[in-house]
């Protein structure tokens, strides 16, 4: 019995190690810079330490190949079966005892990831100044064209003006003063251009009227509108003190929006994330995509975070100060819960496709109470399933019988009242 | 011709003299206060024209206007690491405990992003079920006091830490005689350090003499020594007043100031109504008109010195019933009807033998002792008085503190340590404790101000806040009640200052104990209180679990203890000592704590000052209380208000006179008076500054007067009167009333029976009113409509019963309105323009011996003048009136920007940010209950030192979910609709309804009788819906048809007699005039076609 239970184990345990390896070997190529970040990447760096040491010149640091090979592979029983290299006796101290995972791999590809260790790539690097200038020249050439036409039409129209006034004159030449009148010409060749438009005007009340209405017209349509766009700050895009893009994080990365902003589901606010959140991720990943170290160190520097030794120093936090972007006036209470978790709206839906949206974040609605109490009467609230719902539910569908109505909009169970938001 | 017809404007302008005309010359006839515009040097020699101010002015808004247009830049700073426990915007909630000397209640203190806000009672503690009274809610506002101390001093001097500490360290190290002078310690871990520090002095070739000295400001030592002599026992005994059916009490005020009020209060006020069972009976022989004696059913005038013949009277009555020996009384002045309340309270406690209590506020041992006499015969021993189970908040015997100062008169100590007393402030003056004081060679304050005693030692080592401490009580034995640390302490040692710490820190550290006070008290649990217990098996279970809940119980209650009166005093020696103590010649004071100050520890507080004095509603101020009737002898102002100001008088008591506004207090015995004690504080901070009364430096402005000087000590207790002279210094002071009007005018407001009219049904005391419309049908209320109803019937419908039989009137549910809702304070001066800003107002009503039935032949117009007039000796009501959120709210139609709507789960909601300031709704509310912010509070000079929210410290306080709202618009009481917002979002998100109970306004969630009911009408389960139901209720001022959602429950007393509520009756409401006058003679019965009358069978009108 005993024995046939082991022969069995031992079957499963070879078919799961077989499936392991034809995993390995199918899912992953040889390439060595594959292999490094598939096996090696969580615990180590090639310039740094992370939680296992940094690599760069590993193979110089060793006696032989042979024996780093079958350290990889299996550190605690060269451990064993070497107790007088005291090389990695020390290694094994230094890094508190901690044993490396071993490691199925071929000896081929523990070589290939030693020669990519050994020679990596050159890391591309984007510098902002080089980002500023690839998006600097469009802005410029916008404006270029503008001034150009500008200049063409004040020419043109110098040019049309000064013709006009030449042939006038060549006009009073040819018929004389009084040849001008007859045909209904005045000479104004000797009064200023502000009292040649009155005279114009004069002469062309009932255009002036209409004129006057529509520029008046105009105006007031400028003003009207203008007021409706204070304290509107759709589009604010702040600079804010990290280049934070969220294109990377919620977009490439897949991040969801409640890991960092964890305070929508259950306060008012859905809040900044500590920089604990940051660190979560970041102790790992010091270089990003776009700005190499620069926007990551400002975290650990927030964090008082020893990149290089790895560990926090104490008293050393610095809060980051964010520009907040999405500002409600004070004598309005919003709560994030009530949306995100009763109501169940997408963040999408207020704060639109931010996994789209890089640096600056920007608002992306009005936020006006016209805007809010819009979405108010046309969403229906979802009642269905939660119990608080449900006595009142009934209530309604008996309330709006005539109609026939079986879901409901917050308006219609008063959610447009003052004083569900202002008190 | 008609057009030359000549109109007046005023009997001057008809007669034209020359006075007029030079008057009416100027546009304004006021003198306008340019002076005050003026009075800066540059403004009066500007040369800045008009034109030019103009011109300012234009460019000034426009720049205003450009600027508003730019986005404000605001910050959001999120923590570096996040505290596991704390969600922005989200309530924490930590149960602490409250004690100060005088108060103790277990308390859970609400706190938003790491600030306190909010103080609530624990309702798990059976002591006080969540009552908290208006001083522990109030106690808020002292952690964010400008006036706190932040650097140790010496000799006045700011300096730091180790510098005290070696300053004290060397003053022991030389000192023979130590003395520890605190307030009672009723925190075992204290105690605990006390005795620590006292067993660390001196050597043994040099031992220190060395004593703990209790002092209670508000000395009970009259009750202690009464135990002492009678069981043998100098304790304070616990008392049940849930267990007493009849309560008799003489001038103790237990249900606001005595001994352990808060848990009195609540047990008083189980059975106060006549529904719940039993409705106890309470009796009151006092000189001051108390709250306890608003309360009472039967209350007795009795002058304070004579408070002991009272008793003994009593005592006779109860032994005459009973069959024992009387003693030899001695005549008291009796002016109404004491002698025989006092036969029917003998009948009464011994009717209910065993369920009766006898208290008595003296301070008098005789009189204590016949106090136990008395208890003794009608058996309260073996039920309502546990004398095995003492109160520990109460343990200083005044002996002690006298015999304390006159050692340190005689230069014997050498180190005296001073804590949670302010001795300078309170001691009688006959002890000159100052002067005493400056003998002592090092003197040690550990209070958290510089108050008349701290700044009088030698070294200040200030103390945290209670909210920033460790600590533990045992008010009573078998459980230990935790106060823990909610904040960091707001002065930790930074740059800027050395910061405070912990008394108990400060007394180990000074004898090179180096520990924590946390782990001091770890440590005396492990010892201490561990063992004493079998619930928790570990010191971490016990911890964790007091930290959580607040407070622990173990060991069951104590058997009331077989009484061994092995030292009994002889009745007729108590008697004959308290006939010769009750001598008093001439005018004699009573020196009381009242309700909102009490001893005066938070004088700095101007949520305190500010609050309503609970029977006269005077505020910033104390005052020499005195009946109408001897002011009116006296000459003496008895109205008051803006026009109308008070008189002043010189009241010398002991050696020192000061001056203090006479207020014609109805109740007060006539012959005596009443001054409050905890007033006329010099060294509290900038509140007490604002006050209008100068201290005996003549320089010093102070709130008040402070008559703690005329306590006497001649028989080796506090006395609590003193014999005073009373001088018509014919000056005018003005004082600041919130209420100024008396009686309800025979009107239903506080609808008021007796229990034999109760017993009678719904319909003798508190029928539906009707109304007879134009067609001459008696029709109900709701029948006659203007409006629309409202859609209430769907969803929630927040609703609120005020049980007025339940309600004591304490104004703590004010205080925790003001710290919840941002209410401001305005000062005395905005008080006395009618400007409170209170959402929740408590009105007190006296009554009138006029009434409609017994006006016999007294015409209409005398008769109502008459009703204004409160009796000599009046019954008091009290009534809390908030918005009554009404259905068919008359606020709301006037409205002209629809600022003020109805809501479908009942609410009358303000929208500040619409209002535009009409004040049409206040004008149109019958209850005038809205405020009108006329001055931005947030930013007005004027308000600077009374309104708290100015102080950055300060501003702390302040309830984000709140608005703060801006001047020129209207604010009233929202229902608490932010708790009402987040109860729903809490119900919606876990899925589920609202619990009852679980929202509840701020008001409801303090009140120490239950009285006020919050929930949802629209669910039959809740507890206000059942009680909106009971037949005692009804809607104030139903007869306007206002429809509210608040309700009142009829307050019903205990009497034996039959009592018709007024407004009730016919011709009771001529509110309609008939055409011609009035003949005041004439008895008029005519109806008029909207009046109101009461459908019931009336025995008991006039006609």
């Amino acid at each position: 019995m005993s024995l046939k239970i082991s022969i069995n184990n031992i079957k499963v345990q070879l078919s799961i190690l077989s499936l392991f390896l034809v995993l390995a070997l199918s899912g992953y190529s040889q390439d060595g810079k594959n292999l490094f970040k598939a096996n090696c990447a969580a615990c180590h760096k090639i310039e740094k330490k992370l939680i296992g040491p940094a690599l760069l010149g590993v193979e110089d640091r060793w006696e032989n190949k042979e024996n780093l090979i079958s350290w990889i592979s299996n550190s605690g029983q060269y451990l064993k079966d070497n107790p007088g290299d005291s090389y990695a006796q020390d290694l094994f101290k230094e890094y508190n005892q901690l044993q490396m995972t071993a490691m199925p791999l071929s000896t081929a590809e523990i070589e290939s990831i030693l020669g990519y260790i050994a020679a990596p790539p050159e890391v591309k690097t984007v510098g902002p100044e080089q980002e500023e200038t690839a998006s600097a020249p469009q802005d410029d050439y916008t404006n270029m064209w503008l001034f150009s036409f500008a200049i063409i039409f004040i020419v043109l129209i110098s040019v049309i003006l000064s013709v006009k006034a030449s042939l006038k004159r060549i006009l009073l030449e040819l018929k004389g003063e009084d040849g001008l009148v007859a045909i209904g010409e005045i000479n104004d060749m000797d009064l200023s251009t502000y009292q040649q438009t009155i005279l114009w005007a004069n002469r062309n009340t009932k255009w002036m009227i209409v004129v006057s209405i529509f520029a008046f017209i105009g105006i007031l349509y400028i003003l009207w509108s203008s007021i409706w766009t204070i304290g509107v700050y759709k589009g604010y895009a702040p600079e804010q003190p990290i280049k934070f893009s969220h294109k990377i994080h919620a977009g490439d990365d897949g991040i969801d929006c409640v890991y960092c902003h964890s305070g929508a589901e259950k306060g008012k606010t859905s809040g900044i994330p500590s920089v604990n959140v940051c660190m979560n991720c970041h102790k790992g990943i010091e270089s990003g995509k776009l700005y190499g170290t620069e926007e990551i160190s400002k975290i650990y520097d927030a964090a008082g975070w020893d990149s290089d030794n790895q560990k926090y120093i104490p008293r050393n936090q610095d809060p980051i100060e964010w520009i907040k972007i999405h500002n409600l006036p004070d004598h309005v209470y919003f709560n994030h819960s009530q949306h995100v978790v009763v109501g169940k709206v997408d963040c999408k839906e207020c704060h639109g496709d931010v996994a789209t949206f890089d640096y600056p974040m920007h608002q992306e609605n009005d936020l006006t109470m016209g805007w809010c109490i819009e979405c108010h009467r046309t969403k229906d609230v979802k009642m269905n399933g939660n119990p608080y719902y449900d006595k009142l539910h009934a209530q309604l569908v008996e309330k709006y019988k005539s109609e026939g109505l079986e879901t409901f909009t917050v308006n219609q169970m008063g959610g447009i009242e003052c004083a569900k938001c202002h008190y | 011709m008609n057009n030359s017809r000549q109109y007046w404007q005023s009997v001057e302008q008809l007669d034209n003299n020359e006075e007029f005309v030079a008057k009416n010359s100027d546009e304004f006839q006021e003198e306008l206060p340019l002076d005050k515009f003026l009075e800066k040097e540059e403004l009066s020699t500007s040369s800045t024209s008009r034109r030019d101010f103009l011109k300012f002015v234009g460019f000034s808004v426009t720049a205003a206007t450009l600027a508003a247009c730019e986005a404000p830049v605001m910050k959001s700073i999120p923590y570096v690491i996040k505290p596991e426990e704390i969600t922005p915007g989200i309530a924490n909630y930590y149960a602490s405990a409250y004690y100060d000397g005088f108060d103790f209640a277990p308390i859970l203190v609400k706190t938003r992003e790491g600030r306190p806000i909010h103080i609530e009672g624990n309702k798990q503690s059976k002591l006080s079920n969540g009552g908290v009274n208006t001083r522990v809610n109030s106690s808020l506002l002292s952690l964010y006091d400008e006036a706190r101390v932040r650097n140790p001093r010496i000799n006045g001097e700011e300096t730091k830490w180790s510098k005290v500490d070696k300053e004290v360290k060397a003053s022991l190290a030389t000192a023979k005689t130590v003395r520890v002078l605190t307030h009672s310690i009723a925190s075992p871990s204290t105690q605990a350090a006390i005795d620590l520090f006292a067993s660390k002095l001196g050597t043994e070739e040099a031992p220190v003499n060395f004593k703990h000295v209790t002092y209670d400001e508000s000395s009970s030592a009259g009750i202690i020594n009464a135990n002492k002599n009678y069981f043998g026992k100098a304790v304070i005994p616990n008392y049940n007043f849930d267990k007493a059916n009849i309560i008799v009490s003489f001038g103790a005020d237990f249900l606001t100031t005595w001994l352990n009020a808060n848990q009195y209060a609540t047990a008083y006020g189980i059975h106060r109504s006549p529904k719940d069972g039993m409705m106890s009976r309470h009796y009151q022989f006092e000189a001051n008109f108390s709250l306890t004696g608003t309360n009472a059913d039967i209350r007795g005038a009795v002058k304070p010195n004579e408070i002991g013949l009272a008793v003994i009277d009593l005592y006779n009555t109860v032994a005459k019933l009973t069959g024992g020996t009387s003693v030899k009384g001695a005549k008291y002045d009796d002016d109404n009807n004491v002698g025989a309340k006092i036969k029917n309270a003998a009948k009464d406690l011994l009717a209910n033998k065993g369920a009766s209590l006898v208290v008595c506020g003296s301070n008098d041992v005789a009189t204590q002792e016949l106090i136990n006499g008395i208890n003794q015969m009608i058996g309260s021993y073996s039920s309502t008085i546990e004398i095995d189970n003492p109160l520990n908040i109460r343990k200083a015997n005044d002996i002690d503190f006298i015999n304390l100062v006159k050692e340190m008169n005689s230069g014997a100590v050498d180190t005296l340590f001073i804590y949670g007393v302010n001795p300078v402030y309170s001691a009688p003056a006959d002890l000159a404790f100052k002067a005493a004081l400056a003998k002592v060679k090092t003197s040690v304050s550990f209070s958290t101000f510089a108050d008349e005693t701290a700044s009088a030692t030698t070294v200040l080592a200030p103390d945290n806040h209670y909210f920033e401490n460790w600590n533990d009580y045992t008010p009573l034995n078998g459980s230990v009640y935790m106060a823990q640390p909610v904040i960091r302490p707001l002065f930790s040692k930074t740059a800027a200052h050395q910061g405070t710490r912990q008394a108990q820190e400060s007394l180990l550290k000074f004898v090179k104990v180096k520990t924590s006070f946390y782990d001091f008290m770890k440590e005396n649990w492990t010892a201490t209180i561990l063992p004493n217990q079998s619930k928790y098996s570990s010191l971490d279970t016990l911890w964790n679990n007091t930290v959580h809940d607040g407070f622990a119980e173990f060991t069951p209650a104590p058997v009331p203890m077989t009484l061994e009166m092995t030292v009994a005093p002889e009745a007729s020696v108590s008697a004959s000592n308290v006939i010769k103590n009750s001598k008093a010649t001439g005018m004699v004071a009573e020196l009381y704590t009242e309700t909102n100050m009490g001893i005066g520890n938070q004088a700095n507080n101007p949520w305190l000052q500010e609050l309503p004095n609970v029977i006269t509603k005077v505020t910033w101020d104390n005052y020499v209380a005195m009946n109408p009737e001897d002011c009116r002898t006296e000459g003496y102002a008895t109205n008051y208000g803006q026009q109308l100001p008070a008189s002043l008088v010189n009241v010398t008591i002991g050696g020192s006179t000061m001056k203090l506004p006479v207020i014609a207090t109805p109740g007060q015995k006539m012959g005596s008076v009443s001054i409050a004690l905890g007033y006329g504080r010099t060294h509290a901070g900038r509140v007490v500054e604002q006050g209008d009364m100068l201290a005996a430096d003549g320089v010093t402005k102070t709130i008040g007067a402070n008559v703690f000087p005329g306590v006497s000590t001649k028989t080796g207790v506090f006395n609590y009167y003193a014999e005073v002279k009373i001088e018509n210094a014919n000056e005018e002071y003005p004082v600041g009333l919130a209420q100024t009007h008396f009686t309800e005018m025979d009107r239903k407001i506080v609808n008021e029976t007796s229990i034999v009219t109760f017993i009678k049904g719904k319909n003798s005391y508190n029928p539906d009113p009707t109304v007879v419309d134009a067609y001459g049908v008696t029709q109900k209320i709701e029948n006659l409509d203007l409006w629309a109803a409202q859609d209430i019937k769907n969803g929630h419908r927040w609703g609120m019963t005020i049980d007025l039989s339940k309600c004591i009137g304490c104004n703590a549910c004010v205080t925790s309105c003001h710290s919840e809702n941002n209410v401001p304070v305005v000062g005395k001066d905005e008080v006395r323009r009618n400007r409170i800003m209170s959402w929740l107002r408590i009105d007190r009503y006296f009554s009138s011996d006029m009434t409609k039935a017994n006006s016999g032949d007294t015409g209409i117009i005398d008769m109502y003048a008459e009703m204004e007039v409160p009796s000599a000796y009046p019954e008091a009501v009290h009534q809390p009136v908030m918005c009554q959120q009404c259905n068919h709210a008359p606020c709301e139609t006037v409205c002209p920007v629809a600022a003020t709507t109805h809501s479908n789960e009942g609410l009358n909601q303000m929208t500040y940010n619409r209002c535009i300031g009409t004040r049409y709704c206040a004008n149109n509310c019958p209850y005038k209950v809205r405020r009108f912010n006329w001055f931005n509070y947030v930013g007005d000079s004027k308000f600077t030192d009374v309104n708290p929210s100015q102080s950055d410290l300060a501003r702390m306080v302040l309830n984000p979910d709140v608005v703060v709202r801006a001047r020129g618009v209207m604010e009233k009481c929202s229902f608490c609709v932010q708790r009402i917002q987040t109860g729903k979002l809490d119900a919606k998100k876990e899925g589920r309804t609202v619990r009852d109970g679980e929202v509840e306004s701020a008001c409801a969630s303090v009140c120490p009788t239950n009285a006020i009911q919050f929930g949802d009408l629209n669910d039959n389960q809740t507890k206000v819906k059942q009680t909106s139901d009971d037949e005692r209720s009804y809607h104030l001022l139903d007869e306007v048809g206002t429809q509210p959602n608040v309700f009142y429950l009829t307050k019903v007393r205990n009497i034996d007699q039959e009592r018709i509520p007024a407004g009730l009756g016919h011709g009771v409401a001529h509110a309609t005039t008939h055409g011609d006058s009035h003949d005041a003679k004439h008895e008029d019965q005519g109806h008029d076609s909207h009046e109101v009358e009461a459908e019931h069978t009336d025995e008991h009108s006039s006609h």
